[in-house]
C-alpha cells in the first residue's frame, strides 16, 4: 500500500475522475426525427400525390359516404339482431337524428379537411410549377366542395404574403372560391383523355364548376335557414350549360354501352364515362385506411362470395322505382366461374356459383326481402346492391377505379339546367339519351320529379343522392323507415362539436 | 401492510429494541465489574439464535479488531478462547444482522440476531439514498420480503398487490406474464400513463413496453404487452419502497407524478458464503368460469327461439363443453438458487432463477430464466467503493389468442362461450369441424392453428462508484445500460376455419415484429452530511442524463401457398407473390429521446424534533419544444415529532406521535411520443409524401401539484401503531392528443390541455402485535384507502372513452369525460326492463358510477408457532363499478337467437330473442369484492447437519376465494387495450383471461 498521503488522496480522485469523465456528456436535447423526412424531403409533386391519395377516404362505407347515402331514400343500415347496431350510428343518419358528436360527422370532417390540408401544403410551398399548382388547386377545390356541401362552412387557411391566416369561408364564399380557383387552374390543367381521370383535367374542373353552379340555389340560401332552397339564377344556369357543353363538345366521352362497365375492375379501360375517379391498381390498397372492396363488403351476406358484412340495403320504394328492363337494375351474374353474385340490385333468393340456393347462418334460405326493418331486421332482410363488381381474384384490393364524376352526370346536369331555364324539349332529349342507353323506356316529358328519380336510378349509391335531393327540395321528406318530415336545418350537418370547441372562428350551424 | 410503521416502532425505541437493552445490560455489567477491571483472557461460550429462539448454525463470532474468531455449530453454540475481558465480540450471520457486544468479563454470552428485514426497517430507501425512518418527512411506504405476496409471482409489482395503502395493483388477467396496472394515489393522466416510475437499485427505468404488440391484424389481432418488469426475478428482491407524495417523489421531478417505486435487490452479507436453493411447484385452475348452458338447456332455448333443430347447423348431435376444451389445470415450476457472501471489503451475490409457468388456457405459457450478479469492492483505504449490478433475463411467452381486436368472429374465450355445445370438435376425417359459415371459428382449431409467441431478452448493467472525499462528503457516479429485445410472432395457418374470410381467403397469415430498446443512464450525485450540535444537515446535488432509443421493425406475410406443411413463421418465403398479390408488408422505425436533469435536496433537522426538507429538480426533455424544454419541480416538507417535546407525557397511553406535511410539484411525460415539436413528413404508401405532424413548439410537462398531511402514532409502547395520511393531487396541463385545428394533415395534435384532475384520499394503517410470546406470536396489519377522483375542470366537452367491444357495437362508448364527475364515470342509458314485445326499454343516459372503488383494504394476519408460521392476507374493495361488456356482447336471449351459447344468469324469460344489443345500465355492476388473496403455511425444520443450515417447507394458496355479486369472472379488471380516440378505458370487462386459483408447494434449503 502506498503511504504517500498525497498519492492516497489523488488515486481515488483520478480513478473516479476517469470513470465519470468517460461517461460525462451534456445534451442540448434536440428533438430529431430519425425515421421521417423534414420539409426538404417532401417535394411538392410527392405531396400532391398524397393529396390525391387522400381521396381513399371517400371509399369508406362510413363517414363521408355514410353522410351522403344513409340520409337519403336509397340506403339504410339496419340493425340486425345483435349485428350492426353500432350505437345507432347508421340509424341516426337515416332518421336525421345525428348530432355534432356523431362519429360519421366527425370522420367526414376530418377526412375531407386532411385532404384540404395536404393540398394546402403544395399551394403554400414556394417554387411550385404551374401544372402542379393547377392540380393542387383542383384537388383542394374538390375537398372544399364537399366540406361546403356537407357542412356549409369551410375552415380555411389563407396565405397573405407568407403569413398563414386562419379564417372561415361561408358557403357562398366557398362556392365562389371553388369557381375562382378552378378558373385559375383551368389553363394549366391537361385536356381530358379517357386515361387521365385519376388527376385533374379541364373536363374534371368544368364538371365541378357545373356542379357548384347548378347548386347555387342551395348554397345561396340564408345560413339561418339553409333548408329554404332558392333557384339558381339564369347566369348560374348558363354557366352550368357552358361548362357541360365544353365537356360534351370535347368529344372525349360517350355513355358506356354496358352500364356496369363503369364500375368494373377494368373500368379504366372499359368505361367511356370517367371524368374524375380514384385511379386504383389491383393489389394496391388505397390511402385513408380504405378500399373499394367496402362497396361490396358493406352489403353482401356472410355466406355470399365475396363474403361480406351483411350490412346496408336499399329501401323498397327506391328498388321499386326501377322498371324491369332498366339495365341499371342489374340481374346478370358477374362471373359464374367464381360466384353466383349478380350486378345491380340483389332481391330474392341468392345462389352460389353452381346455382345452389344459399342459406343464412341458421340454415334458412338466403332470401333478400324488400321489406326491411331499420331497428330489428333479421340477417336476410333488405335488398342489397352491387355496383362495383368484385374482382374475385383479389377481392380485398381490387383495381376498380372509384368514380366521382361520370359523363352521364354532365349530360343530366345540362338537362336539368335546360329544364330549369324552361327548355323542356332540350332537357327531354338529353334525359332520354341516358335512358335509352340504359335500356329504359324514353320519357315523354321531363319534370323535376322524374328528373330527380332518374338521377337516383343513374347514380344510386355513388354519393350524389343527398346533394340531388336537397337541390330538388326533397331531402327532408319522409322516406321508408323515416315517417316524418325532418327539420329543414338537417340539409347541413353540424360542425363537429370538438371543432367548435377549439376554433373560435366557427359558429355552429343553425338548428344544432 | 406497511413496514414503515413497523420500522417506526422499532427505531422510535419504545419497543423491545435489542440494542437498547443490551446497551443497558452492558452498562449494568460494567458497574458490577468496575471493582475488578483488569485485562484478562477469557473463554467465552454461548448460543447465537434468531428472533424465534432457534439456534443459528454457521454464525461468525469474532473479536473486534482481530482475526480471532469462530463459527457456531449446528445448534448455534460457540466457544471462543483467548478473549480479552474488555473486548467486543462481533457476531454476524448471513441473512441476519451484525451485533457488537462488549464482553465485560463475561464467559457466557447468548446473542439474538435479528433478520435483515428487521434491520433494514431502521432505514428506508428514498430517492438517491436512504433515510432513517424516524427522519422521514414524506409519505413513503416500504415493504420487505416478509410482506410480499407469495406463490407464483411473475413480477415485482404483483408482490405488492393489496399490501400498501394508496397503491392499487390490478393484474390485467391470469395470463402468465401479462401486464399489471398499478396506480399510486389515483388516476390522473387521460393519456393513460398512470404507471409509477420504477427505479431498480438506483437506476430509473424507461416506462414503456418491451414487447411488441402487433403488426397487421391478420384476423388474429394484436396482443396485450407483457409486463416490462418480468425481467426482474422476484426472488432477488430485498425490499420495495414506494414514494407516494410529491415531497418524496420530487427528487425524480418530471417523472414522479405517478409515484415512484424503488426496488432494492439482495446483496451479499459479510461472512462465509451461503448457498440457498428453492424449488416450487404449483397447480392452478381457472378461479371462475362462465355458467354456460349445457346441451339440453341450450337446445331447449334454441327451440324457444324458434330455431330449426333439425338442421345440423343448429344441432350437431355432440355434447361438448367448450370451456373444458380450452382450459386446463396448469403446472408451474420454479427453481431459484443464490450464493452470497463477502468480506469487510467485498460483497457478492449471484443468483439464477428458472420458472416454467403454464397458462390455464391450453398452449399458453411463460418460461423464463434470470440471472443476477451484484458485487462491490472497497478500494483505497475504503475511500472508494466500486460495484456492479448486472441482471439478465430470457423470457419466452406463448400467448393465447384472446385479442380484443381479433375480429367480429371473436377471440378464443368468446368462441368457447358462444360455440354451440352440440357441435363436434373434429370432422370424421380428422379436420376441424366448421359450419361452413364464414364467421364460424372452432375453439380447438383456434388453440392449435393460431400461433402467437415470442422471446424477450433484457439485460440491465449498472456499474457505479462512490468516493468518500472527506468525512461526510461522498460523490457517486452511476452508469446504467438497459437493453431489451422483444419479438412477437403471430400466425394463422392456411385453411383455419373462420379465417377464410380474413385477408386473402384462407391463405394464412404470419407476422414477425421486433422491438429493441436501449436506455442509457448516467447520474452524478454528491452528498454532504454534517451534524452541528443537535442539528443535522444532509445535502444532495446531482446531474443526470438519460437517453432512450427505440428501434422497431416488422414484416407481415400472407398469400402462403397451401402446401407449406410446417409452421408458417419458420419460413415467410413460402408465399405466392406473383401478379397483384402483395404478399409482404412491413416497416421499421427508430426514435431517440433524451432527458437531462439537475437536482438538489436539503434536509435539516433540529434535535430530531423539527424537520425540514427542500427538493428541487430541473428536467429537460428532447420531447418538448424550444419554448418549454425545461420544467422545474420543487417540493418542501416538514415534520414535527411531538413525542420529542418536553410537554409530551412519557409513559402514557400514546407512546409516539409525529406530524408530517408536504407540498410539491411533479411531472409526467410518459406515454407521449417523440417528434411532436417538429414538422415531419412520411411516405403515404401510394407514391406520395405527406406531412404527418404540425410542429407544436409550446409543448410542456404535464404537472401534478400534491399536498400531504400525515400523522404517525404508536400506543402501548409501540405494540399498537399506525398512521393516517391525507392527500390531495391536482393534475394540470394534461398532455393530450387534442383535436387538430382543421384543415390539418392530422386529426389530432399533441397539446397541453387546460384541465384539473383531482385525486384526494385518506390512507389508514394499523399494526397490532397481539401476541409476541416466545412460542406463539400473532400480529395483525390493516391498510385501507379511501379515495375520490374528480374532473374539476376540462377545456373540452367532447373527450370520451369507454369503447364497447362486440359485433354490432362499434362506435358505442360508455365513458364520456365530464366535469364534476370522476374520470371514466359510466354514462349509459338507464335500463327500464322489457316492453310487451320483450325488447329492452331504455331511459335517459345518466351517471351510473365510476370504476374507481371508494375504499380499498387489505388485512394481514401473521402467526408464528414454534417452527410453524402462517400468514393470511385478505383484501377487498367497495364502491366501484364495472361494465360487463362480455355479457353485453355475448350473453342472453340475443345470443341464443344467433345460435350461440350464453351464461344462464343472463337469460331472462322476459327478454325477446329478437332483442338487440345496446349499452345500458343493465350491464353496469358493482365491483365490490372480498378476496382471500394469499395464504401461506410454512414449517422450518430444526436442522442438525454440517451440510445444511436451514430447511423449510411452505404451502401457499393464491386467490382461494372471492366473494362478489359481479356476474362476470372477476370484478377486479383492467382492460388496457380498450381505448377510444387514444384514451384508454377503465373498468370495462371484455372476455379477459380468467384469474388463477393456485396452490404452491415450496422447499427452501440453505447450505
Amino acid at each position: 500500500m502506498n503511504n504517500n498521503k498525497f498519492s492516497n488522496k489523488l488515486k481515488p480522485a483520478l480513478f473516479i475522475g476517469a470513470m465519470s469523465l468517460v461517461s460525462f456528456s451534456c445534451s442540448n436535447l434536440q428533438d430529431v426525427a430519425l425515421d421521417k423526412l423534414d420539409k426538404s424531403g417532401a417535394a411538392p409533386s410527392a405531396q400532391l400525390t398524397s393529396a390525391f391519395n387522400q381521396l381513399g377516404a371517400f371509399t369508406d362505407q362510413a363517414n363521408i359516404y355514410a353522410l351522403q347515402e344513409h340520409s337519403t331514400d336509397e340506403m339504410q343500415g339496419p340493425t340486425r339482431g345483435t349485428d350492426w347496431d353500432d350505437a345507432g350510428r347508421w340509424r341516426n343518419i337515416h332518421t336525421h337524428t345525428w348530432n355534432g358528436q356523431s362519429s360519421d360527422v366527425v370522420g367526414a370532417w376530418d377526412g375531407l379537411n386532411r385532404g384540404h390540408a395536404l393540398a394546402n401544403e403544395v399551394i403554400f410551398a414556394s417554387g411550385v410549377d404551374k401544372a402542379t399548382m393547377a392540380q393542387a388547386l383542383f384537388i383542394r377545390s374538390f375537398y372544399i366542395f364537399h366540406i361546403m356541401d356537407l357542412f356549409g362552412q369551410v375552415p380555411f387557411k389563407e396565405n397573405t404574403g407568407g403569413t398563414i391566416v386562419n379564417k372561415v369561408l361561408s358557403r357562398k364564399e366557398a362556392a365562389a372560391k371553388i369557381i375562382a380557383d378552378l378558373t385559375t387552374a383551368l389553363p394549366d390543367l391537361p385536356a381530358a383523355t379517357t386515361a387521365n381521370s385519376g388527376r385533374g383535367t379541364k373536363a374534371a374542373a368544368q364538371a365541378i364548376i357545373a356542379k357548384v353552379q347548378l347548386n347555387m340555389g342551395v348554397y345561396n340560401a340564408d345560413p339561418n335557414s339553409p333548408g329554404t332552397i332558392g333557384a339558381p339564377s339564369a347566369a348560374e344556369l348558363d354557366a352550368v350549360i357552358a361548362n357541360c357543353d365544353a365537356i360534351i363538345n370535347s368529344g372525349t366521352y360517350k355513355l358506356t354501352t354496358k352500364y356496369f362497365d363503369n364500375f368494373s375492375p377494368e373500368n379504366t379501360e372499359k368505361s367511356t364515362e370517367l371524368i374524375f375517379a380514384i385511379a386504383s391498381t389491383k393489389g394496391q390498397s388505397l390511402n385513408a385506411g380504405s378500399s373499394i372492396r367496402n362497396r361490396y363488403f358493406m352489403t353482401t351476406h356472410y355466406n355470399q362470395n365475396p363474403s361480406g358484412w351483411n350490412g346496408f340495403t336499399t329501401l323498397s320504394d327506391f328498388y321499386n322505382s326501377f322498371e324491369a328492363d332498366d339495365s341499371r337494375k342489374g340481374g346478370e351474374v358477374i362471373d359464374a366461374s367464381a360466384s353466383g353474385l349478380k350486378y345491380g340490385w340483389l332481391a330474392g333468393v341468392q345462389y352460389d356459383k353452381n346455382g345452389k340456393a344459399l342459406t343464412d347462418r341458421q340454415g334458412n334460405p338466403l332470401d333478400f326481402t324488400l321489406a326491411c326493418s331499420l331497428t330489428n331486421a333479421n340477417e336476410r332482410e333488405g335488398v342489397r346492391g352491387i355496383k362495383y363488381a368484385p374482382d374475385f381474384s383479389n377481392p380485398d384490393a381490387p383495381g376498380n377505379d372509384y368514380v366521382f364524376f361520370r359523363y352521364a352526370d354532365v349530360v343530366l346536369m345540362k338537362a336539368e339546367a335546360l329544364l330549369r331555364k324552361g327548355d323542356k324539349a332540350g332537357a327531354l332529349t338529353l334525359v332520354n339519351q341516358v335512358r335509352t342507353a340504359r335500356g329504359a323506356k324514353a320519357f315523354t316529358e321531363v319534370t323535376e320529379a322524374n328528373l330527380l328519380a332518374e338521377r337516383g336510378r343513374e347514380f344510386y349509391w355513388e354519393g350524389w343522392r343527398r346533394n340531388d335531393q336537397i337541390r330538388f327540395g326533397k331531402f327532408n321528406d319522409p322516406v321508408v323507415n323515416r315517417d316524418k318530415k325532418s327539420d329543414g336545418y338537417r340539409v347541413l350537418y353540424p360542425i363537429p362539436q370538438k371543432e367548435i370547441e377549439i376554433n373560435p372562428n366557427l359558429k355552429q350551424n343553425a338548428g344544432y | 401492510m406497511n413496514k414503515f410503521y413497523l420500522r417506526g416502532r422499532n427505531v422510535f425505541g419504545f419497543g423491545l429494541d435489542f440494542k437498547q437493552s443490551t446497551g443497558l445490560f452492558s452498562v449494568l455489567f460494567s458497574l458490577f465489574l468496575s471493582v475488578s477491571v483488569f485485562a484478562q483472557d477469557l473463554t467465552v461460550s454461548g448460543k447465537v439464535s434468531d428472533a424465534s429462539g432457534s439456534g443459528l448454525p454457521g454464525a461468525t463470532v469474532q473479536v473486534k479488531g482481530t482475526t480471532k474468531g469462530t463459527s457456531t455449530d449446528v445448534d448455534g453454540n460457540y466457544k471462543l478462547a483467548g478473549v480479552p475481558s474488555n473486548a467486543t465480540l462481533v457476531v454476524s450471520s448471513v441473512g441476519m444482522g451484525t451485533q457488537e457486544i462488549a464482553v465485560g468479563g463475561r464467559t457466557s454470552i447468548n446473542v439474538t440476531l435479528k433478520d435483515d428485514a428487521a434491520l433494514l426497517e431502521e432505514v428506508v430507501v428514498v430517492g438517491y439514498g436512504t433515510q432513517k425512518v424516524k427522519d422521514a418527512t414524506g409519505a413513503i411506504a416500504s415493504i420487505g420480503t416478509k410482506d410480499f405476496n407469495k406463490g407464483v409471482i411473475n413480477s415485482p409489482d404483483q408482490m405488492l398487490a393489496g399490501r400498501v395503502a394508496g397503491v392499487q395493483v390490478t393484474p390485467n388477467s391470469g395470463d402468465p406474464g401479462a401486464g399489471v396496472n398499478i396506480t399510486i394515489r389515483g388516476t390522473a393522466s387521460l393519456r393513460g400513463n398512470n404507471t409509477p416510475l420504477y427505479v431498480v437499485d438506483g437506476v430509473p427505468l424507461e416506462g414503456g413496453n418491451v414487447t411488441p404488440t402487433g403488426g397487421g391484424n391478420g384476423g388474429i389481432g394484436s396482443v396485450a404487452p407483457r409486463n416490462p418488469l418480468n425481467f426482474l426475478n422476484p426472488a432477488d428482491i430485498e425490499n420495495i419502497s414506494i414514494l407516494k407524495d410529491a415531497s418524496a417523489a420530487a427528487i425524480y421531478g418530471s417523472r414522479g407524478a405517478n409515484g415512484v417505486v424503488l426496488i432494492t435487490t439482495k446483496r451479499g452479507k459479510s461472512g462465509a458464503g451461503t448457498f440457498n436453493f428453492s424449488a416450487n411447484t404449483a397447480v392452478s385452475t381457472p378461479a371462475q368460469r362462465y355458467q354456460l348452458l349445457d346441451k339440453t338447456e341450450f337446445l331447449a332455448q334454441l327451440g324457444k327461439a324458434g330455431i330449426d333443430l333439425s338442421s345440423k347447423l343448429n344441432n350437431g348431435g355432440q355434447d361438448n363443453n367448450w370451456q373444458d376444451e380450452i382450459y386446463r389445470t396448469s403446472l408451474t415450476q420454479n427453481y431459484n438458487m443464490s450464493f452470497g457472501g463477502g468480506t469487510d471489503k467485498t460483497s457478492y451475490y449471484f443468483s439464477l432463477g428458472y420458472q416454467d409457468q403454464q397458462g390455464i388456457i391450453k398452449n399458453s405459457y411463460q418460461n423464463r430464466i434470470q440471472g443476477r450478479i451484484n458485487a462491490s469492492h472497497k478500494l483505497f483505504d475504503n475511500k472508494v467503493v466500486v460495484g456492479v449490478n448486472l441482471t439478465t433475463a430470457n423470457i419466452n411467452d406463448k400467448y393465447a389468442p384472446i385479442s380484443g381486436d381479433i375480429g367480429y368472429e371473436g377471440n378464443l374465450i368468446a368462441r368457447a362461450i358462444s360455440t354451440n355445445p352440440t357441435f363436434p370438435i373434429l370432422n370424421g376425417d380428422g379436420t376441424y369441424y366448421t359450419t361452413g359459415t364464414i364467421s364460424f371459428r372452432n375453439p380447438v382449431s383456434m388453440l392449435n392453428q393460431l400461433n402467437i409467441y415470442g422471446p424477450t431478452n433484457r439485460t440491465m448493467f449498472n456499474p457505479y462508484a462512490t468516493w468518500n472525499i472527506v468525512k461526510g462528503l461522498t460523490y457517486k457516479v452511476s452508469f446504467g445500460l438497459d437493453n431489451s429485445t422483444g419479438t412477437l410472432n403471430r400466425s394463422v395457418d392456411v385453411k383455419t376455419p373462420g379465417f377464410d374470410n380474413s385477408t386473402n381467403g384462407g391463405k394464412g397469415f404470419a407476422s414477425i415484429q421486433n422491438l429493441n430498446k436501449k436506455a442509457t443512464t448516467l447520474e452524478h450525485t454528491i452528498n454532504y452530511v454534517k451534524t452541528f450540535g443537535k442539528s443535522n444537515l444532509d445535502l444532495l446535488g446531482g446531474f443526470a442524463y438519460y437517453k432512450y432509443e427505440n428501434v422497431g421493425s416488422g414484416l407481415d406475410a400472407n398469400y402462403f401457398i397451401a402446401s407449406a406443411g410446417f409452421p408458417l413463421l419458420n419460413n415467410l418465403g413460402f408465399v405466392d407473390n406473383t401478379g397483384s398479390n402483395k404478399a409482404y408488408s412491413g416497416g421499421s422505425y427508430k426514435n431517440i429521446s433524451e432527458l437531462q436533469s439537475f437536482f438538489g435536496r436539503a434536509q435539516y433537522n433540529i434535535a430530531e424534533k423539527y424537520y425540514l426538507t427542500g427538493t428541487l429538480r430541473a428536467d429537460g426533455s428532447s420531447k418538448f419544444g424550444e419554448n418549454n424544454k425545461y420544467g422545474i419541480f420543487p417540493a418542501v416538507n416538514g415534520a414535527w415529532r411531538i413525542a420529542g417535546e418536553d410537554f409530551f407525557k412519557k409513559g402514557g397511553l400514546v407512546s409516539d406521535l409525529k406530524l408530517r406535511a408536504g407540498w410539491g410539484i411533479t411531472g409526467n411525460s410518459e406515454g407521449f411520443p417523440a417528434n411532436q415539436t417538429i414538422n415531419t413528413y412520411v411516405p403515404d404508401g401510394n407514391g406520395g409524401i405527406r406531412k404527418e405532424n404540425v410542429a407544436n413548439p409550446d409543448l410542456k410537462w404535464e404537472s401534478t401539484v400534491s399536498k400531504n398531511i400525515g400523522l404517525d402514532w404508536a400506543m402501548m409502547s409501540g405494540r399498537l401503531s399506525g398512521s393516517l395520511d391525507y392527500f390531495m393531487k391536482s393534475t394540470k396541463d394534461l398532455l393530450f392528443a387534442l383535436p387538430a385545428l382543421q384543415p390539418d394533415v392530422a386529426t389530432t395534435s399533441w397539446s397541453n390541455v387546460d384541465a384539473d384532475i383531482r385525486n384526494q384520499g385518506l390512507e389508514v394503517l394499523v399494526n397490532y402485535d397481539v401476541l409476541s410470546g416466545k412460542k406463539l406470536s400473532w400480529d395483525i396489519s390493516l391498510n385501507s384507502t379511501f379515495m375520490k377522483n374528480e374532473v374539476k375542470s376540462l377545456a373540452l366537452t367532447t373527450v370520451r372513452t369507454g369503447a364497447i367491444y362486440g359485433q354490432g357495437l362499434s362506435g358505442a362508448f360508455a365513458q364520456p369525460i365530464k366535469v364534476g364527475y370522476p374520470l371514466y364515470t359510466f354514462f349509459v342509458p338507464e335500463f327500464l326492463g322489457y316492453d310487451d314485445k320483450g325488447l329492452s326499454k331504455l331511459g335517459e343516459t345518466k351517471d351510473f358510477g365510476s370504476p374507481f372503488p371508494k375504499a380499498l383494504w387489505g388485512l394481514t394476519n401473521s402467526f408464528v408457532y414454534g417452527n410453524w408460521n402462517a400468514s393470511i392476507f385478505i383484501n377487498g374493495q367497495k364502491g366501484g363499478y364495472v361494465l360487463n361488456n362480455t355479457a353485453l356482447a355475448l350473453m342472453g336471449a340475443p345470443a341464443i337467437k344467433q345460435g350461440n351459447n350464453t351464461d344462464s344468469r343472463w337469460l331472462d324469460p322476459k327478454q325477446s330473442f329478437s332483442d338487440g344489443l345496446t349499452v345500458s345500465s343493465k350491464y353496469v355492476e358493482k365491483s365490490d369484492f372480498v378476496r382471500l388473496s394469499n395464504l401461506v403455511i410454512g414449517y422450518n425444520f430444526k436442522v442438525k447437519s454440517n451440510y445444511i443450515n436451514s430447511l423449510g417447507l411452505s404451502l401457499t394458496g393464491q386467490n382461494l376465494f372471492l366473494i362478489t355479486k359481479y356476474k362476470g369472472l372477476d370484478p377486479e379488471i383492467t382492460n388496457p387495450s380498450a381505448s377510444m380516440d387514444g384514451i384508454p378505458s377503465n373498468g370495462i370487462d371484455y372476455i379477459t383471461y380468467p384469474k388463477n386459483k393456485t396452490f404452491n408447494l415450496g422447499l427452501n434449503v440453505g447450505f
